[in-house]
C-alpha cells in the first residue's frame, strides 16, 4: 500500500490530551469545558504511511483541526489520511527534540519592553515578529528577527511523554521581512 | 537597524501627515496617514516590474492596507505588491 496525491497515513491516539500528570499523578481534564480547540484536540500523530521526507514510524505534530472529530481525514478506528502540507508542522525525534517540516519554523516571541515592571507570568509579546529558533527548511537563521504578519504566530500545545510542551510556530510564506543592518 | 522585505511584501516609509492650516490642535492618533510612501525595500517574489525596481520611489496605496511595524526608533510600513496602485 502507498500513499498517493500528496497524502500521508497516520495513526491518533483520539484521547492524549484527556489526561495529564501532576506531580506524578494522573489528572483527568474534563474535554467539554475546555473550550481552546487547540489545546484539547489531539496535535500528535504516529505515520503509518510516509514519503521521501516523513519515514514510516516518525511522530508528527500537526494541526489540531486534522483530527477533530467528525474528521474529513478520518479513515477508521484511529487511522487518518491527511495532506503532506504546511498543516504539518514538525517532526519529533525519539529525544523529544523538534524538527520542523514543511516551511515551518519554530520561533521565540519577542517581549515588549516595558519600562514598568511587570509580574513574569504577564509578559507581553509582540504580535509581528519572532525570533528563530529552528529554521526547518526555510531559508532563515537561527537568531534572525522577523518580522510577520499579526498573529501569524500559531501556539502548538502538546503532551510528550506525560509532560504538556508550548511552542511556537510561523510558516515562512507569513514572513513580510528580516531584521537586517542599515547600510550608510 | 532596518527591515528587508521578503516573499511578495514590500516595505515602505509612510510620508508625513500634512499638518492642519488652521493650527487646530489634534492629537496624532486622529490624523488621518496618507495612503502613500517611499519604497525601501521590495521581496523576491515580487512579480512587478515597476514595484521591485521601485526602491527609493513613492508608491500609492489602498486606504487601510498599510501594516505599521515600529522598529528601531522607526515605523516601517508592511504592504503586499497587490496592495500597491503607482509608482512614481
Amino acid at each position: 500500500m502507498k500513499s498517493v496525491n500528496n497524502k500521508i497515513t497516520v495513526s491518533v491516539n483520539i484521547s492524549q490530551k484527556d489526561k495529564i500528570l501532576i506531580g506524578g499523578v494522573e489528572f483527568k481534564t474534563a474535554l467539554q469545558y475546555d473550550v481552546n480547540y487547540r489545546e484539547k484536540s489531539p496535535t500528535i500523530a504516529t505515520v503509518i504511511e510516509g514519503n521521501e521526507t516523513v519515514e514510516n514510524g516518525d511522530i508528527l505534530l500537526c494541526h489540531h483541526n486534522l483530527f477533530y472529530l467528525p474528521s474529513p481525514y478520518h479513515l477508521y478506528d484511529d487511522l487518518f489520511s491527511i495532506p503532506f502540507s504546511n498543516v504539518l508542522f514538525a517532526k519529533i525525534k525519539n529525544d523529544g527534540e523538534i524538527e520542523p517540516i514543511c516551511g515551518n519554523m519554530i520561533c521565540d516571541r519577542v517581549e515588549i519592553k516595558s519600562d514598568m515592571a511587570l509580574l513574569s507570568e504577564q509578559p507581553k509579546t509582540h504580535i509581528d515578529r519572532a525570533i528563530v529558533k529552528k529554521t526547518g527548511n526555510s531559508p532563515y537563521k537561527e537568531g534572525q528577527l522577523l518580522f510577520h504578519r499579526p498573529h501569524a504566530g500559531y501556539d502548538i500545545v502538546y503532551v510528550w511523554n506525560g509532560e504538556e510542551k508550548r511552542i511556537t510556530k510561523v510558516h515562512e510564506s507569513q514572513i513580510v521581512g528580516v531584521a537586517v543592518e542599515a547600510k550608510n | 537597524m532596518t527591515i528587508q522585505a521578503t516573499n511578495n511584501f514590500v516595505i515602505i516609509k509612510r510620508d508625513e501627515p500634512e499638518k492642519e492650516k488652521d493650527g487646530m490642535y489634534i492629537p496624532s492618533k486622529g490624523l488621518k496617514k496618507p495612503h502613500c510612501g517611499t519604497i525601501l525595500s521590495t521581496g523576491d517574489l515580487v512579480q512587478d516590474g515597476n514595484i521591485k525596481n521601485g526602491v527609493g520611489k513613492k508608491a500609492y496605496f489602498f486606504d487601510g492596507k498599510c501594516m505599521d511595524v515600529p522598529f528601531d526608533d522607526q515605523e516601517f510600513g508592511v504592504l503586499t505588491d497587490s496592495d500597491i496602485i503607482w509608482v512614481v
